[in-house]
């Protein structure tokens, strides 16, 4: 049964991008799950708990209250049964410096939220029918920003 | 070759005077001798002289007693004998004389035996009654004839005399001859030395008077320039143990210039209490190291009891003689030091401040995106689904607030793009300028191939800086020239590029020999007015209308930042519709 739809979870603060991103998926006409939580501590509890299913992609935004994003990542990469999940970091902001720390961090992939909605669309498409094997074997810092 | 620095040493001066000395003892010693040699000689012949006198007058004598014998013999009276009789005494002390005279002269004393005895047998034949004729004959006759050997002996003995006597002369002779020469070399050679001495003496004094007469005004100097430069010094003689303070050094610590020999002590009270022991310490080692580092310490001064801060450096000097100094210079920097802490104070204020401006800016610019972007999703959204049931004064609301919304959008960019060129903890690498300037055609190719734009530009070096930067100056300088092109007619844009000398560039503002790079683009737009050349690098600078030429103010802006960040120039040259020139100056 896991393997018809992807598992995908979001964590942002802000409801108008859950909004955003729930909507890109349902218009996208891929098979998805998608799963949002408000900050990282609830996206934690929920990937801690041992009877949870374990998302395919977990989107992360970066400025979060309780528990941001960068913790996030620092604990997912340190667990051994979380360790492997792609990580893709959501954030407003493309700072030198973010994406620099987040990749040695070990995310996968950064994207700069677009200001269009057709455009949201068309990165988180890209994003989740991405051979992620492939590509993370070449995975470079040139390439880690999702370029638009 | 002796040189001259010994010549005018001590030590010449010292051989000069040992020389003459030297020279006058032999003088001296030589005259004396001579003196003596002459005094012998005088001697001597006075000796001969009376030698030969006492012979002749032994001769005489007994001559006298043979006329008076033969007077008494002839006439038979008595008083023809007084003679004799007075003769024999005066023969004896003759005698006496001519022994003690020729002493020392063997010969003469021998011949002196033979006359004494041929005398002895004169008187023998010195009879007052003769029986018969035959006898006074035979008497006379021997009387004559002992008389003649004593007169050859006399002869012989004087002669013996005079030859002594010349041969007196003979030396004395060659003595006088000599004498004088040697004298008058020896003089002379005494006198050139002592004028030699004199000369060589006066002219070091001529010199030394000189030198006194300088360090006199270098003494002053140094006071004045001490006063000005409100620093002090002194001397310490290690050997002595004595401190030698220049005048102002007393001011420095508030105190009156004593002229006694002051000690040290007089100053260490003033130093604040913390800092004595660093003095102490630092004092120390100078006494034993030649490198001995300088030091700030504190004093209060005495007269108006204000907290003063004097820096100090000591220097450890040994003379020729290996007497040890220790000299000091001790300025005060109070006023540096207040200055240089109010420089701080400031540059820390100004630092904070705009610290403070950019993290604002960058904020500011970043946080306004947030909404700005949901702004313009929801509005892709809007224009997507729900355009159809608006009116149409409602689609062109609409798509009045879309226009402004990415105007915002264009302005936040630039902003943020102005506040990270400001951040300039970048650091400098080798940066190819022709792959950036390609970077930047390729970037804007597509306003090029639109335009129709010709692009002229020739090999350029590499240079140090920030690649991005360098990259973001030429895209903007290229787009600016697009953007404000001549409509209807092609845009040509030159590059041209050339090594300088700064300090033979007037336009800029550095007289070094430093090296730049050149770089002028030149353009076949609308131009400005000159007048407005160095405005339009000011942020938010516009010339022209928003519908004209839409922009936000800030691409020149970003440009200037850049340039100053690689510590370089940046200036304009415009003439209306003919075009304008950007020259940039980067330092190679």
């Amino acid at each position: 049964m896991q393997k018809d739809f992807l598992l995908i979870t979001l964590a942002d603060d802000d409801e108008d991008d859950r909004m955003f991103f729930t909507d890109a998926f349902d218009e996208l006409k891929i098979n998805t799950v998608v799963n949002t939580f408000e900050n990282g501590q609830e996206l934690m509890n929920f990937l801690n708990h041992p009877e949870s299913i374990l998302p395919n992609i977990i989107f992360l935004d970066l400025n979060m209250p309780i528990k941001n994003g960068m913790d996030c990542l620092k604990e997912i990469k340190q667990n051994e049964r979380l360790k492997d999940i792609a990580i893709a970091i959501y954030s407003t902001s493309s700072s030198d410096a973010d994406v620099e720390e987040t990749f040695v961090l070990g995310a996968n992939i950064y994207i700069k939220k677009p200001s269009d909605f057709n455009a949201l669309k068309k990165v988180l498409n890209d994003v989740v029918t991405l051979n992620w094997q492939y590509y993370t074997s070449g995975l470079r810092k040139e390439n880690f920003l999702l370029k638009l | 070759m002796l040189n001259s620095k010994f010549f005018n040493s001590f030590s010449f001066i010292k051989g000069i005077f040992y020389t003459a000395l030297f020279v006058l003892i032999f003088l001296a010693s030589i005259t004396y001798r001579h003196i003596k040699e002459l005094e012998e000689i005088r001697e001597s012949m006075l000796k001969t002289y009376e030698i030969s006198l006492e012979l002749e007058k032994l001769i005489s004598y007994i001559k006298d007693a043979e006329t008076s014998d033969r007077g008494f013999v002839l006439s038979n009276d008595s008083t023809f004998l007084e003679p004799y009789s007075n003769a024999r005494d005066k023969v004896n002390n003759s005698f006496f004389i001519l022994r003690k005279a020729t002493e020392k002269d063997t010969l003469q004393q021998v011949h002196l035996n033979r006359i004494y005895n041929l005398v002895d047998r004169r008187f023998i034949y010195f009879k007052k009654e003769f029986s018969t004729r035959h006898e006074f004959q035979e008497n006379l006759k021997t009387g004559n004839k002992i008389m003649d050997s004593l007169r050859l002996e006399v002869n012989q003995m004087i002669a013996n005399e005079k030859r002594q006597i010349h041969n007196n002369d003979r030396i004395y002779r060659i003595s006088k001859s000599n004498t004088p020469l040697i004298l008058f070399s020896t003089f002379l050679i005494s006198i050139l030395t002592i004028v030699f001495g004199y000369v060589k003496i006066s002219k070091n004094y001529q010199r030394i008077l000189k030198s006194n007469r300088q360090l006199k005004i270098y003494d002053e100097l140094s006071n004045q320039s001490q006063k000005l430069g409100s620093y002090g010094t002194w001397i310490y003689h290690i050997s002595k143990n004595e401190f030698l303070f220049s005048e102002n050094y007393f001011n420095l610590f508030g105190l009156n210039p004593q002229l006694a020999f002051p000690k040290i002590d007089l100053f260490r009270p003033l130093i604040v209490e913390e800092d004595r022991e660093k003095y102490r310490k630092n004092f120390e080692n100078g006494l034993t190291n030649e490198n001995n580092p300088s030091i700030t310490f504190r004093i209060k001064r005495k007269d108006t009891n204000e907290l003063r801060y004097l820096r100090t450096k000591t220097k450890l000097i040994t003379d020729k003689n290996g007497l040890k100094s220790l000299i000091c210079t001790t300025r005060d920097i109070t006023d540096d030091y207040n200055k240089a802490l109010l420089i701080e104070e400031r540059n820390q204020e100004l630092e904070k401040t705009n610290m403070e401006l950019l993290e604002f800016n960058h904020v500011a610019s970043h946080d306004l995106q947030e909404p700005l972007r949901k702004i313009q999703t929801f509005i892709s959204r809007l224009e997507e689904k729900e355009t159809e049931s608006l009116s149409e004064n409602g689609k062109m609301y609409f798509d009045r607030i879309k226009s402004a919304a990415s105007r915002m959008r264009i302005l936040i960019d630039d902003l943020l793009q102005y506040s990270r060129t400001s951040r300039s903890q970048d650091i400098f690498t080798a940066v190819n300028l022709k792959l950036m300037l390609s970077n930047s055609i390729a970037e804007l190719s597509e306003i090029i191939l639109d335009q129709k734009a010709d692009i002229q530009y020739p090999d350029l070096p590499v240079v140090k800086g920030i690649e991005f930067q360098l990259e973001q100056l030429f895209t903007n300088l290229i787009s600016n020239a697009l953007k404000y092109s001549k409509p209807g007619i092609q845009p040509v844009i030159k590059i041209t590029s050339e090594e300088i000398t700064a300090s033979k560039e007037s336009a800029i503002a550095d007289n070094t020999n430093r090296k730049y790079l050149k770089l002028t683009f030149t353009d076949n737009g609308i131009g400005f007015e000159q007048e407005f050349a160095e405005k339009i690098f000011n942020i938010f600078q516009r010339l022209h209308s928003k519908t004209d030429y839409p922009g936000t103010g800030i691409g020149l802006a970003i440009c200037k930042k850049i340039v100053e960040n690689h510590k370089g120039y940046i200036l304009a040259k415009s003439i209306p519709n003919e075009g304008s020139q950007f020259i940039v100056y980067l330092p190679l």
